[in-house]
């Protein structure tokens, strides 16, 4: 290894003046959970016979594709051994940890009936001609897995506490044995991930009537694959310029700069299927109507995907902490606006009189969980050793 | 990842075996070009130059369901036909008036599920809640669904709904054919059909209606379009209708008669066939990541310096430790 970095735990006051308009949008979030849970889904959202698909959907597939950062990290990391990006893999892991947990909880927000979320772990209701039977056994395994490879990371935290030498030995133990047996979880991880990222582009292509042809599309499921390992790395630089910024620490920019140079070509890859599909399906005439559609879909096209690629080509904004977390926000908002035009903007059902809007809850317990994630993040760095500190500034 | 080659062939191994576990699911059910038909399949067969818009099917569906149903003095109520109504929670059916053009006469146009012979609600169900009967009839069982509301996304004709208002035990809920649970034929017809005084509804195998339903066009080419609505679109649906005016001018919906999952499913199980796609690719992966392992990987001293920073944990955890005590006290 070139240079030697550890994780360690950061030594930062948890309950920073930073944090606070965090900690009132998650008791905003549980206290629209909370309604949600006592009052039903006709009392807290505007779901509708109509879209019975909401902003907690377009969420769930959102924080799904935005946590594509730690299976493509692992990838890059551990199968391809770029050990240059090790150090990234830890926060990749829990972005994708906290990612698909709170995927879940949204999910769960969502479901009428909430308690039945494991029928699909039962055989005799397994469905596999379900997009959605294949995303909810495969999330409920990568889930798992990304808790098996937080395993080492756990239990390195209280190695050596010597005022609990139990915990000690057994985490000790425990983190020999994992560490053993880490590789199949990470192939299995990224083996995982792109089949589920791919199947939730899927589960729209089952409706040709009521997605708009600009997002329909027979390759649903490969652009939503290449969207989500397109977003992965912009989502670890984005994450690992910001977490340490609120952490007091120097983002580790040479690092997060070789690594940023690999997003333009994957954001390429995505944006060249993505016209590949218009041109050959002609769809590009639906450009030409001036519609709320074809607006959102340049938006999306040109300013979440284009321009990143671009940006994020330029020496400059690759060498900018700034610069770069901004280029990086915007590639991730790209995928997103790509996921909420396919669940909702481009989502028109017959017999509608008016669009779907979400409510006041809806957008409450969204963004309560989103704050819960960037607040959970923090936690997890300064409990766990979680970022790789250089050891030149590790100098606290 | 530092493995030693043999361990490393055998975690592969088990990787593979997890990842065959992990796509069972995806592939189990094979595709098929075209859904089978059967000739047991139940159907309605409306003729819609018949109704008067009574409305004593929606009584005898609300009564059927155990839903409130309107009174006589209700039923005599035009006001209703005032604005569309759709099929809901709370009724499985609904009539409507459709002005057609250039047509003074009202055409009344009864709503509710249409019995797909290819269901994209069963297509999308997860956990099999949504099913196709040997009679036909697509059914929903409430004790296996956990609420997604997929099923309703997936409707080309928009007809399940969903019970938001119940906070514990919402239920989809649709027209179920008057089947009784096991999805046995009724001895009878459906409510709607026995309490139709008009014989505008016309219940039997869909098959024989299908031919009735041509016979009918041909004997009175005049009073029909040449048009069977039910018999093609969205793959073929049990509940089948006849028309004095085109179908688009009375709302119905213009579907191809290619069935939605026919589409989504192949792609599924191309990607999933046999569950070799799936295993193969955690296999690339997994060769991958054993071909390109580093050097030092195979010597034994490096070997117990596992993921990124694995080594200096011991001694790492422990000074972290310690500098948390230092911080606490």
């Amino acid at each position: 290894m070139s240079h030697q970095e550890m994780a360690v735990p950061i030594r930062a006051k948890l309950f920073s003046p930073g944090v606070r308009p965090l900690l009132v949008l998650m008791a905003i979030g549980i206290v629209a959970a909370a309604y949600r849970f006592f009052f039903g889904l006709r009392a807290s959202t505007n779901l509708s016979q109509l879209y019975p698909w909401g902003i907690w959907i377009i969420a769930d597939v959102s924080f799904i594709a935005i946590a594509a950062g730690g299976f493509t990290t692992a990838a890059i990391a551990h199968v391809f051994h770029r050990h240059e990006f090790h150090s990234l893999a830890r926060p990749a892991l829990i972005t994708a940890m906290l990612g698909y947990t709170f995927a879940c909880v949204a999910l769960a927000a969502d479901l009428g009936r909430y308690y039945n979320i494991w029928h699909p772990m039962l055989p005799s209701m397994w469905q596999g001609n379900s997009a959605l039977f294949e995303v909810g056994m495969c999330v409920m395994c990568y889930v798992t897995v990304l808790y098996i490879e937080f395993v080492p990371v756990f239990c390195e935290r209280f190695i050596g506490d010597l005022r609990h030498p139990l915990l000690d030995r057994v985490c000790s133990a425990v983190h020999h044995s994992a560490n053993r047996v880490m590789a199949v979880f990470i192939v299995l991880g990224v083996g995982i991930s792109c089949l589920h990222q791919s199947s939730l582009g899927h589960v729209m292509a089952l409706v040709p009537t009521k997605l708009h042809p600009l997002w329909h599309s027979p390759v649903l499921a490969l652009l939503f694959l290449l969207s989500a390992i397109a977003v992965g790395f912009p989502t670890v630089i984005f994450a690992c310029i910001v977490g340490p910024r609120s952490l007091k620490l120097e983002p580790d920019m040479k690092t997060l700069g070789r690594l940023a140079r690999y997003a333009p070509v994957l954001l390429s890859i995505y944006l060249a299927a993505k016209l590949a599909d218009m041109v050959i399906r002609g769809t590009f005439v639906h450009l030409g109507h001036v519609s709320m559609q074809s607006l959102f879909f340049i938006v999306e096209v040109a300013g979440g995907v284009a321009l990143p690629i671009v940006l994020l080509s330029m020496r400059r904004v690759r060498r900018s902490p700034g610069l770069l977390a901004l280029a990086c926000l915007l590639a991730m908002l790209g995928v997103v606006l790509n996921r909420v035009n396919v669940y909702w903007i481009g989502y028109s059902p017959p017999f509608a009189t008016h669009m779907y809007f979400p409510s006041l809850a809806e957008w409450a317990l969204t963004v309560g969980i989103v704050a819960g994630i960037a607040f959970l993040w923090r936690a997890l760095a300064i409990w766990f050793p979680v970022m790789g500190v250089p050891v030149r500034t590790r100098a606290v | 990842m530092n493995v030693s080659r043999r361990e490393f062939i055998r975690q592969t191994g088990a990787a593979g075996l997890a990842g065959s576990v992990v796509a069972l699911g995806g592939g189990s059910a094979q595709a098929s070009q075209h859904a089978p038909v059967s000739h047991d399949w139940m159907g309605v067969l409306v003729d819609l130059t018949k109704c008067n818009g009574c409305r004593r099917c929606e009584a005898a569906c609300q009564q059927a369901a155990g839903f409130p149903f309107p009174t006589p003095q209700e039923l005599e109520d035009r006001s209703v036909f005032e604005s569309p109504r759709r099929p809901g929670p709370r009724a499985y059916t609904a009539v409507n008036a459709a002005r057609s053009d250039g047509d003074v006469r009202r055409t009344y146009v009864k709503l509710n599920c249409m019995h797909c012979n290819d269901p994209a609600c069963v297509s999308a169900c997860l956990v099999g809640a949504m099913r196709k009967e040997a009679n036909g009839a697509v059914t929903y069982n409430a004790w296996k669904c956990m609420g997604c509301r997929y099923c309703m996304v997936a409707c080309p004709f928009q007809m399940p709904t969903y019970e938001y208002d119940n906070v514990l035990t919402p239920q989809v809920r649709k027209c179920t054919l008057c089947t009784q649970p096991g999805g046995q034929t009724a001895a009878q017809p459906p409510a709607c059909v026995q309490a139709c005084p008009k014989e505008c509804l016309l219940y039997g195998k869909r098959s024989d209606l299908i031919d009735r339903a041509h016979e009918k066009i041909r004997e009175a080419p005049q009073l029909y379009v040449d048009h069977v609505y039910g018999e093609h679109e969205a793959g073929g649906t049990s509940w089948l209708y006849l028309s004095a005016v085109p179908f688009e001018q009375l709302g119905f919906l213009d579907l191809s008669s290619a069935a939605p999952p026919r589409m989504s499913e192949s792609i599924q199980h191309g990607v999933f066939k046999y569950f070799i796609p799936p295993i193969a690719w955690v296999g690339i992966l997994g060769l991958s990541m054993w071909l390109t392992r580093p050097e030092q990987a195979e010597s034994p001293r490096d070997s117990n310096a596992a993921s990124d920073s694995a080594a200096p944990a011991r001694q790492n955890g422990r000074t972290s430790a310690r500098k948390r005590e230092g911080a606490s006290v």
